[in-house]
């Protein structure tokens, strides 16, 4: 045990002493390390970036975080003081806010009851990325710079961002869990627009992250797939003709199934949106109208968010309120099927939570959060998908695009996008296809999903919660197929 | 001049640790820090933040959770031959700050030349006294208990309004800021900060509104009563709204909105860094280009009352200032820091040493009340209460975006006489388009600044009304 868990120790041990009437008292530790590197138009640029690309970049972090239940009420406190006054200071401060939040509530919060652990977790990886040099991480960005070193018929503002975190956990609760984890992260982010004199622009941003290591990020041939973007711009801006009118079908490549089932799905499907925790920040959710079994979308449909794949960037084997993860099947053949739950949550709902609960740093309250949100795969191919449309579009990725917050009313638009006719997918890109759509509207459009073979991911930081908390996740899918939709 | 000289400790407790334990903690800590920075580098600064914030979060009219934050952060800018690194550091084992030193030196070695960064300001300055008065309120320390009562006060005031449950946040505390740096400058000071937000929900879900009241004092604009009317007000005349029609309207945007709509031009594009680089929608713009209606200026000002980012001095020590920046629509400046200033030309007071950062971004006033820019407004018109998730095609000219109203929004019938609910529209335009079309402004400015808003700073904003803003909406 080293010096920070002994005081955590003795934090939990003065917390169940000295009179307190506690119901449920936790402490996280954290020890969080971030390195950022970027080129922006091939300029070095270590620290905090602009735009939203990054904050707090470049920072080494740690400190603890209590909270208690007391008097049915609920306080948390922060230190990053970690000493034996700090944390005795912390816990009578949570202890007195948890009481005084207590006398105003109606209904006493309580906590799921759910197993206890003493174990240890960590994701699997060869290189640590916050053992890579900063000259190797310079090198892999420059790769990247090079590609723009060709003539190419449009000019480009390139940025490249790698982001490298190690995150060291220790939880322990007054029912006896105590849960280590460790996990380092890195993320790579492209950020290309381009631009054609007299104004017209396309911009493209991915993100490629892992907790599988330094190795799993560099063997991802990640240069072809940044070229393919920096063509794709080029021809879209340059070539690219105007969607076609009236109904179409539309495959949405994994990029964008991604980023619906995370939006469309994910989202509304967290239990503090249904029960209207989250109004008045990341907002609620249509589901809070409907029970489980409600009929979401066309049977086929299956959206799954599982924190235990290996090397994902959403991965955790255990929630920072010491539940142990499991796969959590949001949608089954098109049905609202389970919720994402917290303890709190769960205790509401009369039922067990999935390990939904996350927490981006020490200093920030655990929340319901996805990991890996997806579609699960069918039975379809590509070829197959496409062969009975007539008129079509594949839309692989996406720029620009929100959804209400009831997650009811989204926008996706598409980027990288072909024509498809009479069967067959031609070399048209096509300009900016909008899908604007209601979350029922699109899942009752779907009518294929594509084999497992298709599957694939991004990286996201997903937003939520005030102070905010960037999530790391991913978000993936195969390609699914939409009937008869009428582009906004 | 003794650093802590502005104001004492001992008035200005931030609860961080003990009052007695403080000059020496950090004392020593800084000392510790820069002892081992001066050996790595040419040019350093030392940023110490203690923070006692406090939130109290709220949903379905009862408190969720109450939350503390103490926090002793460094906010570390080293530079060796033009090569720079900024790092945050609120690890304070010395093993840890060795270690990052260590790395940071290191890096120092492998890094290249950061062709943004030239020098710090070299002073010395003289800061204005009265601007810590301004932005300090001995009462905000003292809320205590009386925070919860606070948003009890709120609460029942939207419910008194017609919501039927209510949402939000009460965010309020005290940092205390002392910075030193190589050239021999020092500075200190405290800042107290109020931010509440209500959002009120009618049995329809549907029908919500939403208020915002912030300040660094609690009597100078700031009412948690008036912001619970406000929200339960709008959530109540939103009940049965229908989808509304697509097409062109003219919009009239409450303050709240202009956090997405407005303030990112002046408060994100017009950073003469982001310009430098190409990487916003002003590129290719520059000094005396028109890129606004001439009804609208607006300010970078870090000395505003009550201003949520007000304060004496910038991260280089810089006095802050009243910077124009939109001149009657002509731009004036680009706000910066001493590196990023032309030849000639000092700091507007907004380092961010490698980055410029914004201040407080404040617009200009009209003549006219929000009924009587309901009432001038010629075309189909929808007043637009909040706004959120505002996303960009592209940062490049012309950033063309859309946004997402959230909460009241109404058609404008009758010239304001009646207000007629509607839901499920979009707004679908670019910065350049909405500058240019502002027409009428109201008379007053509110201080609003919002969750997870793309301008991250506090904004001064009156009502405004934009021309021909094309609405969509879904098509299943």
């Amino acid at each position: 045990m080293n010096e920070i868990e002994e005081i955590v120790e003795f934090g939990l041990n003065y917390a169940q002493s000295n009179g307190k009437q506690c119901e449920y008292v936790e402490i996280r530790s954290e020890v969080n390390d971030i390195d950022t590197v970027a080129l922006i138009n091939g300029k070095l640029h270590i620290g905090n970036l602009p735009l939203e690309l990054t904050a707090d970049a470049f920072a080494r972090k740690s400190g603890f975080n209590v909270r208690i239940i007391a008097n049915g009420g609920m306080g948390m406190a922060s230190n990053n003081q970690v000493t034996k006054n700090s944390i005795m200071n912390s816990i009578d401060q949570a202890y007195r806010i948890a009481k005084r939040s207590g006398d105003q509530r109606k209904n006493p919060i309580k906590m799921s009851d759910e197993p206890t652990y003493e174990v240890s977790w960590q994701s699997s990886y060869k290189i640590n990325p916050m053992d890579v040099t900063l000259e190797e991480k310079i090198d892999f960005l420059q790769e990247f710079v090079e590609i723009f070193k060709q003539n190419r018929p449009i000019e480009y503002i390139h940025i490249f961002v790698l982001m490298s975190e190690q995150r060291d956990t220790f939880f322990i609760n007054s029912e006896g869990s105590r849960i280590r984890g460790q996990i380092p992260r890195v993320a790579f982010t492209p950020v290309i627009i381009g631009i054609k004199s007299g104004g017209k622009n396309e911009q493209s941003m991915q993100t490629y992250a892992t907790s599988s290591g330094w190795d799993q990020l560099v063997s991802w041939n990640l240069r072809e797939k940044v070229e393919k973007t920096v063509n794709n711009l080029a021809e879209i801006i340059v070539n690219a003709k105007a969607p076609p009118e009236g109904k179409i079908d539309l495959i949405l490549g994994p990029n964008v199934a991604g980023i619906i089932a995370h939006e469309n799905c994910g989202h509304p499907h967290e239990a503090d949106r249904i029960l209207g925790r989250e109004g008045a920040q990341a907002g609620e959710s249509y589901l809070r109208e409907y029970e489980i079994g409600y009929k979401i979308g066309n049977e086929c449909v299956n959206v799954f968010d599982d924190p235990t794949i290996p090397g994902s960037y959403g991965y955790y084997l255990y929630d920072d309120e010491g539940v142990k993860a499991r796969k959590r099947e949001l949608i089954k053949d098109g049905i609202f099927n389970e919720m994402l739950l917290n303890r709190e949550s769960a205790a509401q709902f009369n039922t067990h939570s999935n390990a939904a609960a996350r927490a981006v740093a020490y200093d920030r309250e655990p929340l319901i959060r996805m990991a890996n949100t997806y579609f699960a795969p069918g039975d379809f191919s590509l070829e197959e998908m496409i062969e009975d449309i007539k008129l079509g579009i594949l839309m692989n990725s996406f720029t620009e695009w929100n959804i209400d917050d009831k997650r009811l009313q989204s926008k996706y638009v598409g980027q990288e996008a072909y024509l498809i006719k009479d069967g067959k997918l031609t070399d048209t890109f096509i300009l900016k296809p909008t899908l604007e759509i209601s979350s029922p509207g699109l899942f009752g459009s779907i009518d294929a999903q594509g084999k497992s073979s298709t599957l694939d991911w991004q990286g996201a930081f997903c937003g939520k919660s005030e102070p905010g908390q960037g999530c790391r996740v991913w978000t993936g899918g195969p390609f699914i197929r939409l009937r008869n939709i009428r582009l906004g | 001049m003794d650093w802590r000289s502005i104001h004492s400790i001992e008035e200005y407790k931030v609860g961080v640790i003990e009052v007695s334990e403080i000059n020496t903690r950090i004392d020593n800590l800084v000392d510790y820090i820069k002892n081992r920075v001066n050996a790595i580098c040419d040019d350093w600064s030392i940023k110490t933040i203690l923070k006692n914030q406090n939130q109290i979060r709220f949903s379905e009219s009862q408190i969720d959770i109450t939350k503390n934050w103490k926090e002793i952060k460094f906010e570390l800018f080293l530079s060796r031959k033009r090569r720079t690194i900024d790092i945050s550091l609120n690890d304070l084992r010395h093993q840890t700050i060795d270690k990052t030193v260590e790395y940071c030196d290191k890096l120092l070695k492998m890094g290249k030349m950061n062709l943004n960064y030239k020098r710090m300001a070299e002073g010395p300055f003289e800061y204005d006294a009265s601007i810590q008065e301004k932005i300090f309120d001995k009462k905000v320390i003292s809320l205590d208990e009386n925070a919860v009562d606070l948003v009890n006060d709120g609460i029942q005031a939207a419910i008194d309004e017609g919501a039927h449950r209510v949402a939000g946040s009460f965010f309020y505390g005290n940092s205390w800021i002392t910075q030193i740096n190589s050239i021999g400058l020092k500075g200190e000071f405290t800042r107290t900060n109020l931010n509440f937000r209500i959002r009120a929900f009618a049995k329809d879900m549907y029908a919500t509104g939403e208020s915002i009241s912030c300040s660094t004092h609690l009597n100078h604009g700031f009412d948690v009563i008036a912001s619970g009317k406000e929200a339960g007000q709008i959530c109540q005349q939103a009940i049965g709204g229908k989808k509304g029609a697509p097409g062109m309207y003219n919009i009239i945007i409450y303050p709240k909105v202009s956090t997405e709509l407005q303030a990112p031009t002046p408060a994100l594009a017009m950073n003469a860094y982001t310009q430098k680089m190409g990487l916003a929608w002003l590129v290719g713009r520059k000094e005396g280009d028109t890129i606004a209606n001439e009804k609208l200026s607006v300010w970078d000002d870090g000395t505003m009352d009550y201003g949520l980012a007000t304060a004496p001095f910038d991260d280089e020590l810089v006095p802050k200032q009243k910077t124009l920046l939109i001149d009657k629509g002509v731009i004036r400046t680009f706000f910066n820091n001493s590196s990023l200033a032309k030849k000639g030309n000092s700091s507007t007071g907004n380092a961010g040493i490698t980055v410029p950062k914004p201040t407080n971004t404040i617009f200009s006033t009209g003549d006219f009340s929000l009924e009587e820019l309901m009432e001038i407004s010629e075309k189909p018109t929808l007043l637009i209460t909040s706004t959120w998730y505002t996303r960009y095609q592209s940062y490049a000219p012309p950033a063309t975006l859309s946004s997402l109203p959230k909460d009241g929004m109404f058609l404008v019938k009758n010239r304001g006489k009646n207000l007629e609910p509607v839901r499920e529209l979009r707004i679908n335009s670019d910065h350049y388009h909405m500058l240019k079309k502002t027409k009428a402004l109201g008379k007053k400015l509110k201080q609003v600044s919002t969750w997870l808003s793309t301008s991250e700073n506090p904004v001064f904003a009156p009502y405004m009304l934009i021309e021909d803003i094309r609405m969509s909406t879904g098509t299943a």
